[in-house]
């Protein structure tokens, strides 16, 4: 028995939709998005803390999606497929915004744009819980609470194993328990233990 | 049953979902875990897309929408990338003889062969699935590459032995160029077949696909080298297999750089 999200694993239709939309049908693709969109976005949100920066993700994951369709698989399930997508373009979107700002940084000796730790305020609840924890642990996590994959899809959006994803959660529920304990009424991410 | 034994139910019963009476029972009689669902229970997600994002996103997708040919399955591209090695492997042989083959003992040639034989099964796999986002793997790409030119070169330890040569390295810059000369082609073959896919890191598909392209130049060299020495064949044929995947990654890389 794996975990498995607030969505369940296998929300109904979407891969009939997928090969649908593989063989043009825009209602299909309608579809997809209408059902899709808000855990996409959460993804984004919960682990860039900036909406635009979601936003933007958001849209770039849909235009790859478009670009690959044809590498999804009939009968294999669609959730890892995207995000092992979603998690590119946030991996990609990292990258390129890092290298910006280093250049803006050396051409103007200007101070670094404050991080998105900085405006914690500003994070959805999620985000802020799993502020603490180290990247590949919050994204195991967001992946199981705010997108509904089960430890096995986890695993194949992240090209990891079910193993190492369990570890992973292990050991991210292991930091937030502890840090509950130290801030037993409030939020992990606010006592500043990091 | 501890906490560590409820983990993999937190999320179910935060979201609440049906879980067995032990797991309910631990969570809410333990200290540190009732807190733990508490909090995720109590993190709901509190931000959605815009109206403007959605109608975004729809017009990407229906835009210029048409029919696409999938992918071909798994079960068709490796026989393919089998057949890339094998021609590569007769070319070889025919180019620059069979002497090496010739020269290795029953037990030399069923290792080598066999060693060869699997590493290049599991690296084709690897790369077929590498190629299709969200494949199930059974050892993370990183992991597997390292653990198929290690025992490689284990392998080739434990079956050849050492000799002195005095022309060690002329003899092995030989082997190194053959070996980089039949990557080569290969690798350009192997992109052929997988340049349909999504390739969502490409230095580690790159390195994959050298990898798989150093091995066909090591089936050639182990064809033709008759040079049995341990030292010469873990120096210069693995090290064109070594060669062939650094270079896989450095183009992986420059290409990752050039799209972003």
């Amino acid at each position: 028995v794996g975990e498995s999200g607030a969505f369940g694993s296998s929300a109904p239709n979407l891969e009939q939709l997928m090969v649908r939309y593989q063989s043009g049908d825009a209602a299909a693709a309608r579809s997809l998005v209408d059902l899709m969109s808000v855990q996409l976005y959460g993804f984004f949100a919960s682990q860039m803390g900036d909406r635009a920066d979601a936003d933007d993700m958001s849209q770039e994951t849909w235009l790859r999606i478009h670009r690959v369709r044809h590498t999804y698989r009939p009968g294999e399930p669609l959730l890892p497929w995207v995000y092992a997508i979603a998690r590119r373009v946030r991996i990609d979107g990292y990258r390129k915004r890092r290298r910006i700002s280093s250049r803006e940084v050396a051409a103007s000796d200007l101070p670094a744009i404050p991080s998105a730790r900085k405006q914690a305020s500003a994070l959805p609840a999620f985000a802020e819980l799993i502020a603490p924890l180290p990247e590949s642990q919050r994204e195991a996590l967001t992946l199981l609470k705010v997108n509904g994959l089960t430890i096995e899809e986890v695993a194949r959006a992240t090209a990891s194993t079910a193993g190492a994803v369990k570890q992973r959660v292990h050991r991210a529920y292991d930091r937030l328990r502890a840090l509950l304990e130290q801030q037993p009424s409030g939020n992990p991410s606010r006592g500043g233990a990091r | 049953m501890t906490c560590r034994d409820v983990d993999s139910f937190i999320v179910a019963y935060a979201s609440g979902a049906e879980v067995s009476p032990q797991v309910a029972a631990h969570i809410d009689g333990c200290g540190r875990c009732r807190p733990l669902v508490h909090a995720i229970r109590e993190s709901g997600q509190t931000t959605r897309p815009s109206h403007e994002q959605l109608n975004r996103a729809t017009a990407a997708l229906v835009t210029d929408l048409k029919p696409v040919k999938p992918l071909v399955s798994e079960g068709a591209l490796l026989p393919m990338l089998m057949l890339v090695l094998v021609v590569i492997a007769a070319f070889g042989g025919e180019e620059w003889g069979t002497a090496g083959f010739r020269a290795l003992n029953s037990l030399q040639r069923i290792g080598v062969f066999f060693a060869l034989g699997c590493g290049a099964v599991l690296l084709a796999f690897s790369a077929g699935r590498q190629i299709v986002p969200g494949s199930r793997l059974l050892l993370p790409p990183r992991l597997l590459l390292a653990a198929v030119l290690g025992v490689m070169a284990g392998m080739f330890a434990i079956l050849f032995h050492p000799h002195h040569e005095s022309t060690f390295v002329t003899n092995g810059l030989m082997c190194l160029r053959i070996g980089l000369e039949c990557a080569i082609p290969a690798a350009l073959l192997f992109w052929l077949l997988l340049r349909r896919g999504a390739i969502l890191d490409a230095p580690l598909t790159g390195a994959t696909v050298g990898a798989l392209a150093g091995l066909g130049g090591v089936v050639v060299l182990e064809i033709l080298c008759p040079n049995l020495s341990s030292y010469h064949i873990l120096a210069w044929h693995i090290g064109a297999a070594l060669a062939s995947t650094m270079g896989g990654l450095i183009i992986g890389h420059i290409t990752e750089r050039l799209g972003s």
